[in-house]
């Protein structure tokens, strides 16, 4: 009888930090909500990302929260922080044409994919991350259950063939699950965050420009490597240059 | 005197202080009462047992300048006399004391006059406070000099004040000395030092410790200022007497007698900005200290003598003006300083409609953050061939940024033009209108549609006009508490849920494979319905008891034998007793259950062929005891399944 009195308090205590966590977090968005709201100066508004930042740092990582975000930055004229923030939610809601159309206004131009072989991509505007693996798991189970029942009832081994369709879907899902989880948790991207940065031949001032003309505020880019501060990174269109970490932003 | 008497006395004493404690009062005092000319000094103003309805007033007086430098207020305090026994208590109201820095403007014997004060409708005076000014010695051993780079400034142009400080070079053998080169007390007063004092509305890009941080001295080489780093003062420079050594220089200059002598020119200089219009006044600056100079009576002495100096520099002034109205520009927008204009454009080939990038940026040095996007319709280039949407601002370090998106209204642009805005120089004093430089651009027509993509039918319609969806801008935020899940994606938990499946049925596959091969095998099958055959042929002999007797026995002794032949997979048909102990025996059956079945079998034929009447009930128990004890061994033995 005390134990389980000791377990349900217990489970209670669980349940209810939980909710206060939830209760936490909502007052925090509310707040940051209110702040983006109410301001009338970059400062403001660069405070008001900051409060966003805290709830994605506290865990709860989503499209919106990144879209928010990425207003709050671009109203604080940190164009290269925006995009940056409009390419992570995009991750998750690669159909939502207010961000694309936000993406767009950040660039200046159509917002099109900066990563290398992105064409191979081609479900990348059509469904999200999560997505994928959710049909990939429905499909899965679909085909699992249809090719189980034969096995304890040999008078349906239609089933079985039927399974292949189900299956067929859950191979391709899984191989676009395993293209993304390369592309967004193995690649690194970034965006520059300077107005403009000279990109050189090596990791030091001292090496020649790498381009014609510097860098400017929100040139997307993929990271090929790091080193002291520096970062090597590759332009959608193919060349090279290094530039120092703290012009530019990774995600 | 007795000993009441004198316990009157005091008491009375007491009584009358007291009682003039209790009365408001109003007490002037000065740190010093011998004072430099242009050197400021602490004046302070007690006013006790009341409490001022405003601050005290003191004269305007062309001797001095007066500052209030703040007020503290005064806690009360009391006393107590016992005399032979006799408590007395007396107290003091709380106060406020008043601090004011005075500065002389001429030397001499100089009053300050009283202040007063009112309380509670009655004026409280101070009394009147005498002070010997003194002024600066006629003397040409060192001398001051204050200057300004400009005299006019406008808002937030930088400008030097730079005081000059000539010292006369040492005597015969010791000219190439630096006279600061010797731990002799030189105490400059420089007002600036703490640009708040000039004014509120002044500052100085350096601080304190960029400024002086870098001459400091601890060997005494150089000039005290301000008394930066004496003890009790809180200083950054530390708690111990500290001076700073400028940049020094021997010049030639004209001495009190007007000849040129050797002077050693020490330069401090500081810049600042004012952030409004008005006047500013540098000063005065003093220097009071001790300096050799020749042994007037012995000229060829190695030995020098000491003489106190003190002097000062007089104030200078600077105007901060407004930039003026006239002949402003309507390309001027607030920028004031002195820039450069740059524009850049992106993307720079679009098609007619699409949005482009404008990205001017106003760089340099001044007054920019007040600066305003140009008016780009303004310019009949652009607004003939563009559409401008609202420009976004943002100031960087020595850059103001003005953001804009555009779109191309037609395609006969072929550049975008040069966009001039307007600043005030201040070096030049006059407005001046800068240029971009012109971008050029390649436009090419919007898409169409052709004829037959356009499906005509139905009545004729009179045209509207579409509502096209603005571009620019952003779109509102979106989140709310209900959005706050987290999207994060782990995918090797759902590839291990996949990877799951895929093993269970694998694993289920070759298990079901197993099992179906095993019961295809027509001896195991034999053997695996072994028992449920014998047990199907005793209860078919039950049944059949009653009618057909001998038809009940043949199927019990058909159920035992018929057991052991399927253990065996041997051929039922056609065993006797005679082979039981050979099944049995192959069989590994316990002899005495071997025996058993021998005997019953035998009973049997017996009651069978033999024409001996038995009754069917204790043979059916008795197969159905060697059948189940059979069974049992049987499975035991791994014979049957």
């Amino acid at each position: 009888m005390k134990r389980w009195f000791w377990t349900t308090l217990l489970g209670l205590s669980v349940v209810v930090s939980a909710k206060a966590a939830d209760v936490d977090l909502a007052t925090k968005l509310v707040r940051a909500q209110d702040t983006f709201q109410q301001a009338k100066s970059k400062e403001e508004y660069l405070k008001a990302a900051a409060m966003y930042q805290e709830i994605l740092d506290a865990g709860i990582v989503n499209g919106t929260i990144l879209y928010d975000q990425g207003n709050a930055f671009m109203k604080a004229g940190e164009r290269g922080r925006a995009i940056a923030c409009y390419r992570q939610a995009k991750i998750y809601h690669p159909r939502d044409p207010y961000l694309d159309a936000n993406l767009q206004y950040a660039l200046g131009s159509p917002a099109g994919d900066v990563a290398p072989l992105a064409q191979l991509y081609f479900w990348r505007n059509w469904i999200g991350y999560r997505e994928i693996f959710t049909w990939m798991m429905v499909f899965g189970c679909s085909a699992f259950v249809l090719a189980m029942i034969p096995i304890f009832r040999p008078n349906t081994r239609i089933l079985t063939r039927l399974s292949l369709v189900p299956a067929a879907a859950t191979l391709l899902l899984a191989a676009a699950g395993a293209m993304d989880w390369y592309r967004f948790d193995y690649l690194s991207h970034g965006v520059v965050t300077a107005t403009e940065v000279t990109a050189r031949k090596g990791n030091a001032d001292s090496y020649a420009p790498a381009f014609t003309k510097p860098l400017a505020e929100g040139t997307e880019f993929t990271v090929v490597d790091e080193r002291g501060g520096w970062l090597l990174v590759q332009l959608p269109d193919g060349p090279q240059g290094w530039i120092p970490s703290r012009d530019a932003v990774i995600f | 005197m007795t000993r009441i008497g004198i316990s009157a006395l005091v008491i009375a004493l007491l009584g009358v202080a007291s009682a003039d404690a209790q009365a408001p009062r109003l007490r002037a005092q000065v740190e010093s009462q011998r004072v430099y000319e242009g050197e400021p000094f602490l004046y302070l103003l007690t006013l006790s047992n009341g409490a001022a309805s405003a601050e005290p007033e003191i004269p305007v007086s062309d001797d001095f300048k007066v500052e209030l430098v703040g007020q503290t207020q005064l806690m009360s305090s009391s006393f107590t006399v016992i005399i032979n026994g006799v408590t007395t208590q007396s107290r003091n109201d709380q106060g406020r004391r008043y601090e004011y820095r005075l500065t002389p403007l001429r030397s001499g014997r100089l009053t300050i006059p009283a202040a007063t004060v009112l309380v509670d409708g009655t004026k409280i005076q101070s009394q009147a406070i005498t002070v010997e000014v003194v002024g600066p010695s006629q003397q040409d051993i060192a001398n001051l000099e204050i200057a300004v780079d400009h005299t006019t400034v406008y808002p937030l142009q930088p400008f030097t004040v730079t005081l000059k400080i000539y010292l006369k070079a040492l005597p015969g053998r010791f000219a190439r000395e630096n006279p600061v080169h010797v731990a002799w007390d030189r105490v400059l007063h420089i007002p600036w030092v703490d640009p708040e004092v000039v004014s509120p509305a002044l500052s100085s890009p350096d601080d304190l410790n960029e400024w002086l941080g870098p001459l400091q001295r601890r060997n005494g080489w150089g000039f005290n200022i301000n008394n930066l780093g004496s003890p009790g003062l809180f200083s950054l420079f530390g708690n111990n007497a500290t001076t700073f050594e400028l940049a020094a220089q021997k010049v030639k200059r004209k001495d009190a007698s007007g000849v040129e002598a050797s002077y050693w020119e020490y330069i401090l200089s500081r810049s600042f900005v004012a952030k409004s219009t008005g006047e500013l006044v540098f000063g005065p600056v003093s220097l009071k200290g001790k300096f050799a100079v020749e042994n007037a009576r012995d000229p060829n002495s190695s030995q020098l003598n000491v003489e106190p100096v003190y002097t000062i520099a007089p104030a200078v002034k600077v105007n901060v003006k407004d930039v003026p109205l006239a002949g402003r520009p309507e390309t001027f927008t607030g920028a004031v300083g002195d820039f450069t204009f740059h524009a850049d454009l992106t993307p720079r080939q679009a098609k007619v409609g699409e949005p482009m990038t404008l990205t001017l940026t106003l760089r340099g040095d001044g007054l920019l953050e007040t600066a305003g996007a140009p008016n780009l319709e303004a310019v009949p280039a652009v607004a003939e061939s563009f559409k401008v949407y609202e420009a976004t601002e943002e100031t960087k370090a020595h850059e103001r940024i003005f953001t804009y998106s555009i779109r191309p209204e037609n395609k006969e642009a072929q550049e975008f033009p040069a966009i001039p805005i307007s600043y005030f120089s201040t070096a030049e004093e006059k407005y001046v209108t800068v240029y971009t430089d012109p971008l050029p651009v390649e436009i090419s027509a919007a898409e169409r549609l052709s004829a037959n993509d356009i499906v005509a039918g139905g009545p004729v319609r009179k045209e509207t006009e579409s509502v096209e969806v603005a571009r620019d801008g952003l779109f509102a935020n979106m989140s709310t508490p209900a959005t706050l899940v987290d999207e994060r994606v782990r995918p090797e938990w759902w590839f291990g849920g996949l990877s799951a499946m895929v093993v269970t049925y694998g694993l289920a596959s070759v298990v079901a494979a197993r099992v179906r091969t095993r019961n295809a095998d027509p001896e195991a099958i034999r053997r695996r319905t072994a028992v449920h055959r014998a047990r199907q042929r005793l209860a078919g002999g039950n049944r059949r008891a009653a009618e057909d007797p001998h038809a009940a026995i043949d199927a019990y002794r058909a159920a035992c034998l018929g057991l052991l032949a399927d253990a065996l997979l041997v051929d039922e048909q056609g065993l006797t007793v005679g082979d039981i102990d050979r099944l049995a025996h192959r069989l590994d059956l316990d002899v005495e259950l071997t025996r058993r079945l021998k005997q019953f079998v035998d009973h049997c034929d017996s009651a069978r062929f033999a024409g001996m009447m038995a009754e069917t009930t204790p043979m059916s128990k008795e197969a159905e005891m060697l059948v189940a004890a059979m069974a049992g061994e049987l499975k035991a033995k791994r014979k049957l399944s």
